[in-house]
């Protein structure tokens, strides 16, 4: 606060009343943010006359104003309604549930979480009277919307549970006011007309792996009985090419999509990546950063890289996507998507792994075959691995229960942003969240160390690319286009 | 570098807690130890690799730290309970059902309602404008009848 100079009307003396707010600077750019999720971006001048002066433009204070940053001048229904919408998912039980019908994989990919194993052995497929337990469980959740989501493995391979699994969701459903989403995750290997029809008939989303062009795609998801990519490509063309042409149908059908894993072989394709994506109609792509989980865990300083790498990788790939989106090509890519979603509509995405507290257990839930529920599917990887710390019941127990397991309150705790020391001051507070499994299998420590982590490092060096971009107004158009009156994405 | 490096602060100058959060954004580098003696707090930091960062970057590092972690601890405590009382309104909040009528009339459809009724007074007055005017052609007992 600046002092009173004699004969000189103090125009600084308490002419600004902030709330709390939090700044990030990026370049030569200050974002501030606060507890509602708005942002400003200020230059150097601009943040020294707020914070330091208390004394700005009547420009910026309107907009400050606008935007909740004023203590005095709050529009409360603007900036509850905008809270409780981004913190909808707080209202409700567990809305994702995985279901692992099998670990059975004919892939060996190279950065594989899930602890497949060889085709021959069917005593890790889950009984279709497990997977109607977990079912039922799941109907208990508070969770206005469910989604369904069949793992693997493969989950094909164990055909007979998951057709039965699908069956007996459309059948509960009948009788229940939610609404439900089901979704599968599957390499194609095993896919045929007649699984394909009825899930279609189903309803059933289809979400495959695309890594990107043949070589490298097949470099990373090695499969020796046939080539990944050929069956991965025939079956996206069947999906889309179904779902373009559904006529009269008493069914809606879904357009597929595809997941993409980074590893350390992809990082100098971002250009072929997209491209690939845009031959084949796909146009959202999801690149995904590896986490040190599972297999990947072990194979690390083979398939691995830092968070620097990987950032760099991002951002070529999103000026790339935005340069194609200029040309009038249609391709977002899902992760900007998210995290937008949240800076400029307030709106939870569905991505449990980005909220406070996060999903673990409150948010998402993983059945495995054998019945163990945990809270999510990276917790039961590390269960695989020998630490079974992750798990929060069994499908015998009571939906109570498991939600008010001590291992689901823990994750609360401790992925809550307030109580973590970096995240409670920093900007991308009202946007971000830390994950307990990774924190543990990276740092040992549940409630982790964000100054070294690299997941932290890659979260804040993607919302620094993307608040950079947004500088743009070109760029803003676009990414106003992936977010407007768009259907929830869940992930 | 091996040595450890010293810092001693005035309490009331610089509150323990403000310490406390300025020495943790170097904790993925050093070994923090914060002391406390008498108004006076020592903080100790031991390099956890060798290849860590020369004294001087340190310093200006930790000044910069603490000229933001300062004036966020008074925006923070200004606004401690203010900030309490926020979330729980949000919380709670329940946003306003559209204003309606004692009939169960939203404020459009109201509009509505009036534009029409303004319509049908303006006809009728029309109307009896014209017998109005008819009337005044007419004699007393034409009107009234014969007394």
């Amino acid at each position: 606060m600046t002092s009173k100079k004699p004969g000189k009307k103090n125009t600084a003396k308490n002419s600004l009343d902030l709330i709390n707010i939090r700044w990030r600077k990026i370049k030569n750019k200050f974002i501030i943010t606060n507890d509602f999720g708005y942002y400003l971006s200020l230059n150097q001048k601009e943040f020294n006359d707020l914070i330091y002066k208390n004394k700005v433009s009547e420009k910026l204070k309107e907009e400050l104003i606008s935007k909740g940053f004023i203590k005095t001048h709050m529009d409360f229904d603007d900036l509850f309604s905008r809270w409780k919408n981004s913190n909808s998912y707080l209202f409700w039980g567990p809305s994702l549930h995985i279901l692992v019908t099998t670990l059975r994989c004919n892939h060996k990919c190279v950065y594989c979480q899930s602890q497949a194993v060889g085709i021959s052995n069917d005593k890790t497929d889950m009984p279709t009277s497990i997977a109607k337990k977990s079912v039922d469980i799941a109907f208990y959740s508070t969770a206005p919307v469910l989604t369904f989501e069949f793992q693997g493995g493969e989950p094909l391979y164990n055909w007979e549970t998951v057709s039965k699994a699908i069956k007996y969701i459309r059948e509960k459903e009948k009788n229940s006011d939610k609404k439900i989403n089901i979704s599968i995750v599957s390499n194609f290997s095993v896919m045929d007309e007649k699984k394909a029809k009825f899930l279609m008939e189903n309803e059933v989303s289809i979400c495959t792996s695309l890594d990107g062009p043949e070589k490298l795609h097949n470099k990373n998801r090695i499969y020796t009985q046939a080539n990944s990519y050929r069956e991965t490509i025939k079956w996206l063309k069947y999906f889309n090419s179904m779902h373009d042409n559904q006529t009269n149908l008493s069914y809606r059908i879904f357009k597929p999509s595809a997941l993409t894993t980074i590893s350390c072989d992809s990082l100098k394709y971002h250009k072929e990546i997209i491209d690939e994506f845009v031959k084949n109609d796909l146009n959202t792509i999801f690149l995904r950063p590896l986490s040190p989980i599972g297999f990947a865990k072990k194979m690390w300083n083979k398939i691995g890289y830092d968070s620097k790498s990987f950032l760099k990788f991002y951002k070529d790939s999103l000026n790339y996507i935005l340069s194609l989106n200029k040309k009038g090509i249609d391709i977002k890519e899902k992760t900007a998507i998210m995290l937008l979603n949240k800076i400029l509509n307030a709106k939870d995405s569905g991505f449990v792994d980005l909220r406070c507290p996060c999903g673990a257990g409150i948010g998402q839930v993983a059945y495995n075959h054998n019945g163990d529920i945990y809270t999510c599917d990276e917790g039961r990887m590390v269960g695989w691995e020998g630490e079974d710390i992750f798990k929060i019941g069994t499908v015998k127990d009571s939906y109570k229960k498991i939600i008010n397991s001590l291992t689901t309150r823990t994750c609360a705790i401790t992925s809550n942003l307030e109580n973590q020391f970096t995240c409670s001051r920093c900007a991308y507070r009202p946007y971000c969240g830390v994950c307990p499994v990774i924190n543990y299998e990276s740092q040992n420590d549940i409630w982790g160390n964000n100054l070294s982590s690299e997941r932290c490092k890659i979260f804040m060096g993607i919302f620094d690319i993307i608040f950079e971009l947004m500088e743009d107004p070109k760029n803003m158009e676009i990414f106003n286009s992936w977010v407007e009156d768009k259907k929830e994405i869940t992930v | 570098m091996s040595k450890t490096i010293e810092f001693i602060y005035d309490e009331k100058k610089y509150p323990l807690e403000v310490i406390r959060y300025v020495f943790y954004t170097l904790s993925d580098r050093f070994w923090v130890i914060i002391n406390k003696t008498e108004n006076k707090i020592k903080v100790s930091l031991e390099p956890i690799t060798e290849n860590s960062s020369d004294i001087k970057k340190i310093k200006k590092e930790i000044e910069e730290e603490f000229r933001h972690e300062l004036i966020r601890q008074k925006i923070w405590n200004d606004n401690k309970d203010l900030r309490e009382y926020l979330i729980q309104k949000a919380i709670t909040y329940t946003p306003p059902a559209p204003k309606s009528s004692e009939d169960g009339l939203t404020p459009e459809e109201e509009k509505e309602l009036e534009k029409l009724i303004k319509e049908v007074e303006e006809e009728l007055s029309k109307e009896m404008n014209k017998e109005k005017k008819n009337d005044i052609k007419k004699t007393w007992e034409e009107k009234y009848g014969k007394k």
